[in-house]
């Protein structure tokens, strides 16, 4: 686990200095264009956000190892040396409430449209939601985005609030208050509604298919031969068993949801991990991307590793002697 | 049972929101707001005005400028200054202070503000004191500023600059003269500039009429303080918020009637769904910025001014403008392409100038095959034409991938495919374009040309350099039909060094003509602004007043100023409803039952309304939390709701 970190990172660190372009440049060339010599204009632009391009690349890389080994992610080079930490210390908890609620939501309702699904196979519904779950799963979070946008404003002009981007209205003091917990809710509705319309169609599928596997199975056959109810038949042991696969996948989801999403959190101007991180790339923000990485990859890391765990406590079938 | 409350939960949470939201608004009613959308990301917050890019709101909020400039009626307002004037022989600019301006903190303004700002500004190497030799106080309300040499922009700049408190910075700008007076080393400069840069005060003291109360990750709320030098009833708003806003995200809520104004970049489209509600108004003006093609002449043949040329005659700016726009009234086709801006041109360049000397490049797809033909090119076996030495006339064409660069790309590729030059389209992400065309990686580019607020400014860029930055274009020798021979890299730096005004028009009729005939760059566009008002709650000028020409060519201190004045006002009548659009019956049906279903909720929310405010009054006041632990408890309540579904499925099977 640890040494995929590491790897990740040092292969992040030298892969994102081979990019072109370089935020020293960009503060140079405004420095520059006011009339002060290139290489004065270097030294400040280096004072300036605490970072000096012309060391040495494994000079750089030794001291950004050091610090990270202290819990040090560095200072932003855009937002003048405010800490890495804190940027993405804000950010998260975002990405993390409208995520965790978003695929929690498509989950549970993915796992039972799944199940309603494959037990009326062949039937009307199975038909309609057959195709519902193959168009969701198939169309790209942010054109659901784009279209949920337009329709909340065009159409029912419901979430104005909380198109305004943002998590909550700025005038608000952050706090256990009811008008901050409304304002957090309908900031966030609509990147809510759209992990939920997005997520939903790939859970019901592969439901609906693990469900169908496991009705086949003989215990399935045996549970009925021994007269229990449908309801109890169909909970404790087609959806238990069904769901196994899609609980591992959604504990792995878990860690990817740390990430954020670039093109979700840009649309509704949603301050979260992916919207820093989208920024950081285009303005070159080594030491934001940096960060911001590495925390996407340790939450992966880290997920998939309960999720092994997770699995053999599940199914008593794989557990380790 | 748990997904049916889960799935309830939101929407119905999101509507009591809306009620809740609602009933506060109400309760704030009185309280009148301006809200700004800001197409732009949240620039870093450093708290130090000195460090370049960062922020500290809209000119006059907090700080103030000496004097505001009205560029259509090129008239200089005065605010904190009251008077100036120039001796043109001592090369001093005098200054007198208003007297009886203050400070947020009570203090009184005076000269010491004004030379500690300025040489606040010496401490990070501004520019500016590439021109200024000194900053002095005369008396308390009057300050010298005195100049290394003449300069044509030193009342915009030194004028327009906002002043900030003594009390803040003046421990600086006192240890930069006293270094200065001892002669000290460059280390010791360099040393108070470091401390200067680590420098964030708290708070911000200002003369302007509001303070910053709060700022997020994608706004700032300013509020209305008790008291401000003007006499704080004279400003309307009582609270100012500054939403940053980008791209296709600050649509949906312009169209919602949540900002007050914003500036989007208005297409067609956009345009039309702002006609559709009409108390929303748009007034597309030209901007201060002119979109068109750069060429890196030092690469052949594009080094040949007769291929520049040629390939300006074969480019129809009226059908690339409509085309790429999809609205005549954002076009912006200028008539001729000089490097000025619109009102420049009409105020700079007389008609029998321009119809002698400036040639407005029709389109004429002819003219450009004879130019090839005369300069002996032959068409390759594609149809492309190529030099006597075989070199293809085939471009990159690099563009950054964002606006409508890649729209007016296409139509650019295909116009000039029509005469045979094939062009190569490049979309670069934009700090990959930033650094292919800063450092001369392009044949041809698309990119805009600045001339705010002065010709000079756009001329300086490409005829002063630095070269090894923009290296587009170094032909500094060139042939003035009226003139001779010039240097024009002398011309444009006389032009910035110049006071007289009969001897800077010549200078820009000269570098008018060098521009349009030696084609550095070819401007293809006015950049037009397609800013957008909200009438419902503020009523702003009528639609021909100066102020949206001004607004269009200088955004904040227009802003600020319509604020301050104030040029807009509240609405005292209630906000007229947006015209319906006509709907289908059926759909009216609809309409109805909902209405009846909202009056029916109207009465619950009532309800609502009373147990909340019971709740209030019964509720100890919340204390605040940090952002983690709300994360974390939203976090575990999910988790403890997917445990329990989990757990609902896993529950043993009796027998």
């Amino acid at each position: 686990m640890v040494l995929t970190i590491y790897a990740v990172l040092t292969f992040t660190f030298f892969l994102i200095r081979l990019m072109p372009g370089n935020i020293v440049d960009v503060l140079v060339f405004q420095y520059v264009m006011e009339g002060v010599p290139e290489k004065e204009a270097r030294l400040m632009v280096s004072a300036l956000i605490g970072y000096n391009m012309s060391e040495p690349i494994l000079v750089q890389y030794t001291n950004y190892i050091t610090n990270l080994l202290k819990g040090d992610l560095g200072y932003s080079l855009y937002y003048y040396r405010v800490p890495v930490s804190s940027i993405l210390g804000r950010a998260v908890p975002w990405t993390v409430f409208v995520l965790s609620i978003g695929l929690t939501i498509s989950f549970v309702l993915g796992v039972l449209l799944g199940m309603m699904m494959a037990y009326r196979r062949g039937g009307i519904f199975d038909g309609i939601a057959t195709i519902v779950g193959t168009v969701l799963s198939a169309v790209p979070n942010y054109i659901i985005g784009l279209l949920l946008l337009f329709t909340f404003t065009m159409t029912f002009p419901i979430f104005t609030q909380g198109l305004l981007g943002g998590a909550y209205d700025l005038r608000l003091k952050p706090g256990f208050n009811w008008p901050f917990i409304i304002s957090v809710l309908q900031h966030g509705a609509l990147p809510i509604i759209t992990y939920v319309i997005t997520g939903m169609g790939s859970w019901m599928l592969r439901m609906k298919a693990n469900t169908i596997s496991v009705l086949g199975e003989d215990y399935v056959v045996a549970a009925e031969a021994r007269g229990l109810k449908k309801r109890r038949i169909a909970m404790s042991y087609v959806g238990r068993n069904a769901v196994l696969p899609l609980f591992t996948r959604f504990t792995i989801a878990i860690g990817y949801m740390f990430g954020g999403s670039v093109l979700i959190e840009n649309i509704f101007t949603y301050p979260g991990v992916g919207y820093y991180l989208s920024f950081s790339v285009t303005s070159r923000d080594y030491t934001l991307m940096q960060g911001a990485f590495l925390l996407i990859t340790c939450a992966v890391v880290i997920s998939n590793f309960i999720a092994d765990l997770l699995y053999s406590r599940l199914d008593p079938r794989i557990r380790l002697e | 049972m748990t997904a049916v409350l889960i799935i309830l939960l939101v929407p119905a949470w999101t509507f009591l929101g809306n009620s809740v939201v609602a009933v506060r608004a109400q309760e704030e009613e009185e309280k009148i707001t301006f809200t700004y959308g800001q197409p732009s990301q949240r620039p870093p917050v450093h708290g130090n005005p000195f460090i370049p890019g960062n922020y500290w709101g809209i000119p006059g909020l907090i700080s103030e400028p000496l004097a505001f400039y009205h560029y259509t009626l090129d008239k200089y307002i005065p605010w904190l200054a009251e008077s100036w004037e120039y001796d043109p022989d001592k090369l001093v600019f005098t200054v007198h202070l208003r007297k009886g301006v203050k400070w947020s903190d009570g203090a009184e303004l005076t000269s010491k503000d004004v030379v500690a700002t300025f040489y606040c500004s010496r401490i990070v190497k501004s520019w500016l004191w590439n021109y200024i030799s000194d900053v002095k106080a005369v008396d308390d309300y009057t300050v010298n500023f005195e100049l290394q040499k003449p300069w044509l922009l030193y009342k915009y700049y030194i004028l327009r600059s906002r002043i900030y408190s003594y009390a803040t910075f003046g421990r600086f700008s006192d240890k930069y003269q006293e270094l200065l007076e001892k002669g000290a080393d460059a280390s010791e400069f360099e040393s108070l500039r470091t401390e200067f840069e680590q420098f964030k005060p708290e708070g911000r003291i200002g003369t302007g009429p509001y303070t910053l109360k709060r700022i997020s990750d994608n706004g700032a709320w300013f509020v209305k303080r008790n008291e401000y030098w003007r006499g704080i009833d004279n400003v309307p708003a009582d609270e100012y918020i500054q939403v940053y806003i980008g791209g296709a995200a600050q649509v949906p809520p312009m169209l919602a009637g949540a900002f007050d104004f914003n500036s989007p970049d208005v297409t067609a489209e956009i345009m039309k769904e702002i006609e559709a509600r009409p108390w929303l108004q748009c007034n597309p003006k030209p901007g201060g910025f002119m979109p068109g093609i750069a060429f890196n002449s030092k690469i052949y043949p594009l080094s040949l001014l007769e291929v520049r040329q040629a390939i300006a005659y074969a480019i129809n700016r009226t059908e690339f403008n409509v085309g790429t726009m999809g609205d005549p009234r954002l076009a912006g086709t200028p008539e001729i392409c000089v490097g000025m801006l619109k009102h420049q041109r009409e105020h700079y360049l007389n008609k029998s100038f321009v119809s002698k000397y400036i040639d407005p490049y029709e389109y004429d797809p002819e003219k450009t095959i004879k130019i090839f033909e005369d300069l002996g090119f032959t068409k390759d076996t594609d149809g492309v034409w190529k030099t006597p030495n075989g070199t293809r006339l085939e471009f990159d064409l690099t563009l950054p991938a964002y606006g409508y660069w890649p729209v007016g790309a296409d139509m650019l590729k295909a116009q000039l495919g029509r005469v045979g030059i094939k062009l190569n389209i490049r979309v670069l992400e934009i700090a990959t374009y930033n650094d292919a065309t800063r450092y001369g990686r392009y044949q041809i580019h698309m990119c805009s040309v600045s001339p705010n607020p002065h010709p000079w400014a756009g001329w300086n860029q490409y005829f002063v350099g630095p070269y090894d930055v923009i290296p587009g274009w170094d032909g500094r020798i060139v042939e003035v039909p009226w003139v001779g021979k010039v240097n024009v890299t002398e011309l444009t730096v006389e032009l910035g060094a110049t006071t007289d005004p009969a001897r800077e028009k010549e200078l820009i009729c000269e570098l008018a003509y060098i521009w349009n005939h030696y084609l550095p760059f070819y401007d293809l566009r006015d950049w037009v602004w397609g800013f957008v008002y909200n009438t419902q709650r503020w009523i702003w000028p009528p639609l021909d007043d100066p102020f949206y020409s001004w607004h269009t060519l200088d955004e904040a201190y227009g802003l600020g100023y319509a604020l301050l004045a104030p040029l807009i006002r509240p609405r005292a009548a209630p906000a007229p409803t947006p015209t319906p659009t006509p709907v289908p019956k059926e759909t009216e049906a609809k309409i109805n039952e909902t209405l009846l279903t909202v009056r029916e909720l109207k009465a619950s929310i009532q309800e609502l309304k009373t147990a909340i405010e019971e709740l209030k009054k019964a509720a100890p006041a919340a204390a605040a939390v940090p952002m983690w632990a709300i994360g974390l408890i939203a976090l575990l309540a999910i988790t403890t709701i997917a445990g329990w579904v989990a757990a609902a499925m896993w529950k043993r099977p009796a027998g």
